[in-house]
């Protein structure tokens, strides 16, 4: 019944291919959306906090690898990166933690447009609600709040 | 006799120079007039597209007034069909509770109840209280014979609310366990994906405690069972989380562009920051109404007779069906009053109410609306303050979604746009538009403004300014009356040419001249009112400035009091 309802939505090829199929599909989806429903421990929030005031490059490093094994390990989807407010000053107001092709931190002024995938994260992130924003390969962007509950 | 002839041209000068006088006084008239024509112009213009806003403004209010007005009158109207095609069913509804009444204090003999009931079982066909009366009455003096047949026949009519009734009937006679079985059989008997409205009733009891320690564990439980079944299914936890978006959404406030004058004429970005604004506003209002519903005093009356008297109340007069589809006009209706005549709000409430008029509703949905508007139900504060609690975290998950969605579309840096219309000398001098974002420095944004202004004014002198090209006629028409002139002095006629040639040149030179003037004033005027309309457009530009900041301090304020709300709903009594 469930399978039914789910595959007359997604395309027909897939729905030749077998209704079991899209059991298992309906459920992973559901698990990872039920994991990311879950408040964020309130150790990953400190080390995303950390992230913008760590100068020290290897420390950096070793706090991002900490961030997305964290993010790993919750089986919430796959994270592209995050996105939040920049506390470095002026000229840059916010910065992205990429986890697509390695790791990279990168701070953007207010003119400088991030790459597509953060683009819906900016606006979100400037709101002092937030902490900061997941952006996930899915395209759905989860902004966190300072507690750690996210908002879905 | 001499061979020459001597002509006084004096006369002929004298009056080619008072024609000259004249026609530059003429001229000189007519620039005068033009120059006024092209003032009121300008004036009607901006009085035109004044005219233009005022009654774009008095038709919306005109129509939203004519809205509620019609609104009053089918409301009127649909309460006196509703008491003309159901209002017998009140009388069998009072009868009801009274009965139960009489019997409680004994003053009524069984046959008055009996003749009564089958006077209604007669009055009113088809509606399933009347055969439960007969029974009761029945039951009174005990035949029992009677009782089975009228309780099979109120059951047949309606078989879920007939359950209620005896259950609750029961219970107020103190018989416990029967009323138990009629509870249960109540249960069986029902699809928690698709109750009919009557079960409201039994959240009412719980919150009334109405049914006993057995019957409300036994509600509990079901509840509790249905909940991990419903909050399994995700599609119906979003329709919920979907729901209270709606009703935090219908609490949104209204911003007037009168409040924000200059902006709404000074961005393109205007409505979107508006809309973003009256999304904020809402958090307010919606805390307004559930602290009102948290601290509404819900003490239980001492009495249990009383409770489930309520009770039957309810049961007997919220729930029939038949009367569903005049009640949901009624409720579009009431909303067109209440948003006053604002269509679209008012359908955006009046679809969110109206489902608590389906005929068919699963639990949660049930509990939901219950939240929003225990008057559809008729169910009481008691039951909505549990009924929040039960939805708290769907109701959480809203507030997220609400602001999160209208914070995305707030802006960080807006547009700030002049065109022709926002001054009379932008409109004069043909200013076209100037733009500058908002997170310019007020200096460079003024700099920019003075220098568009400058090439404006440029550009006008350049275009004002004398030049041969402008009196190319009149110069055209001075050498073509003196080539004639000449050719006619040529032919002999000396007079004659002498007068046209003459004519031509003072003509001529009297409209370039007259030109020149003309040109030279509307320069003057143009440097002498530079200034002026630099200082007009600034103080536009300003004005737009400083309501985007106040903008977005009310925004801010706003804005913040979702962690209020949030706060109010997570420490919700339970």
């Amino acid at each position: 019944m469930t399978a039914r309802r789910i595959v007359r939505s997604a395309d027909d090829q897939k729905m030749k291919i077998g209704a079991g199929m899209h059991t298992v599909d309906v459920a992973a989806g559901r698990t990872v959306d039920r994991n990311r429903r879950i408040a964020r421990r309130a150790e990953l929030i400190e080390a995303v906090q950390r992230l913008d005031t760590t100068t020290d490059p290897a420390t950096a490093e070793a706090v991002m690898a900490w961030v997305e094994e964290e993010y790993a390990s919750r089986c919430g989807g796959v994270l592209v990166g995050l996105f939040s407010r920049c506390y470095l000053g002026a000229p840059y107001v916010d910065h992205r933690l990429d986890l697509t092709g390695g790791r990279i931190l990168e701070h953007f002024t207010r003119d400088q447009e991030p790459p597509a995938a953060y683009r819906s994260a900016r606006p979100l992130a400037r709101s002092a609600a937030y902490l900061y924003v997941e952006v996930y390969d899915d395209g759905v962007v989860v902004p966190v709040r300072s507690d750690g509950r996210p908002v879905l | 006799m001499s061979d020459s002839v001597r002509i006084d041209l004096t006369p002929i000068v004298r009056s080619i120079d008072q024609m000259g006088q004249q026609l530059s006084s003429q001229v000189s008239d007519v620039g005068y007039k033009v120059g006024t024509v092209a003032n009121d112009l300008t004036v009607t213009r901006s009085e035109l597209e004044q005219l233009k806003a005022d009654f774009e403004a008095f038709v919306r209010t005109h129509e939203r007034t004519r809205l509620v007005q019609l609104a009053e009158t089918r409301l009127g109207t649909l309460k006196s069909d509703l008491e003309r095609e159901y209002g017998h069913y009140g009388l069998v509804r009072r009868t009801s509770v009274g009965i139960l009444q009489a019997f409680d204090i004994g003053n009524v003999r069984n046959q008055t109840v009996h003749g009564l009931s089958e006077e209604l079982m007669i009055q009113t066909p088809k509606y399933w209280l009347a055969p439960a009366l007969v029974a009761l009455a029945a039951w009174s003096k005990d035949d029992e014979e009677l009782a089975r047949k009228s309780v099979e026949a109120a059951f047949s009519r309606d078989p879920k609310k007939t359950s209620l009734f005896f259950a609750l009937t029961l219970r107020r006679q103190a018989r416990l366990p029967e009323a138990t079985r009629w509870l249960r059989h109540y249960f069986v008997s029902l699809d928690p994906r698709a109750l009919s409205r009557e079960f409201a009733v039994l959240l009412e009891a719980v919150a009334q405690d109405g049914f006993g320690a057995e019957g409300r564990q036994l509600v509990v439980e079901h509840l509790a069972q249905w909940r991990d079944i419903l909050r399994d299914e995700p599609e119906i936890v979003s329709a919920q989380v979907h729901k209270w978006r709606g009703e935090i959404l219908n609490h949104r406030g209204t911003v007037d562009d009168s409040t924000f004058s200059f902006l709404a004429h000074g961005s393109p970005d205007w409505p979107q920051v508006k809309e973003a604004l009256e999304h904020s506003s809402a958090h307010e209002f919606v805390i307004g109404k559930y602290t009102g519903v948290r601290d509404t005093v819900t003490g239980l009356t001492a009495s249990v007779a009383d409770r489930l008297d309520d009770l039957l109340e309810i049961l007997v007069s919220e729930f029939d069906e038949d009367e569903l589809p005049l009640r949901r006009e009624l409720i579009f209706q009431e909303a067109i009053i209440e948003h006053d005549g604002d269509a679209d709000r008012a359908r955006a409430a009046a679809e969110l109410d109206v489902v608590a008029l389906d005929e068919r509703i699963d639990a949660l949905s049930l509990q939901t609306h219950t939240a929003f508007r225990p008057d559809l139900f008729g169910v009481s504060a008691a039951t909505q303050q549990i009924a929040v609690g039960s939805s708290a975290e769907d109701f959480l998950s809203a507030i997220g979604q609400f602001s999160r969605d209208y914070r995305s579309t707030w802006p960080d840096v807006i547009e700030i746009v002049l065109d022709e219309s926002h001054s009379s000398h932008a409109t004069t001098y043909g200013f076209g538009q100037w733009k500058t974002p908002s997170s310019a420095s007020q200096a460079d944004a003024e700099t920019s403004l003075n220098e568009h202004w400058d090439n404006t004014m440029q550009r006008y002198i350049d275009a004002e300014t004398f030049s041969v090209r402008k009196v190319v006629g009149p110069i055209l028409g001075g050498v073509g009356g003196l080539v004639v002139g000449v050719l006619a002095l040529a032919g002999g006629a000396v007079v004659l040419g002498a007068l046209i040639a003459l004519l031509a040149l003072g003509a001529s030179t009297a409209l370039v001249l007259r030109k020149r003037s003309a040109c030279e004033r509307a320069v003057t005027n143009a440097e002498n009112l530079r200034d002026t309309a630099k200082t007009v457009s600034i103080d536009a530009y300003r004005g737009v400035s400083a309501e985007w900041v106040d903008a977005r301090l009310v925004y801010e304020e706003e804005d913040a009091k979702e962690a209020d709300l949030l706060e109010l709903i997570e420490g919700w009594p339970h």
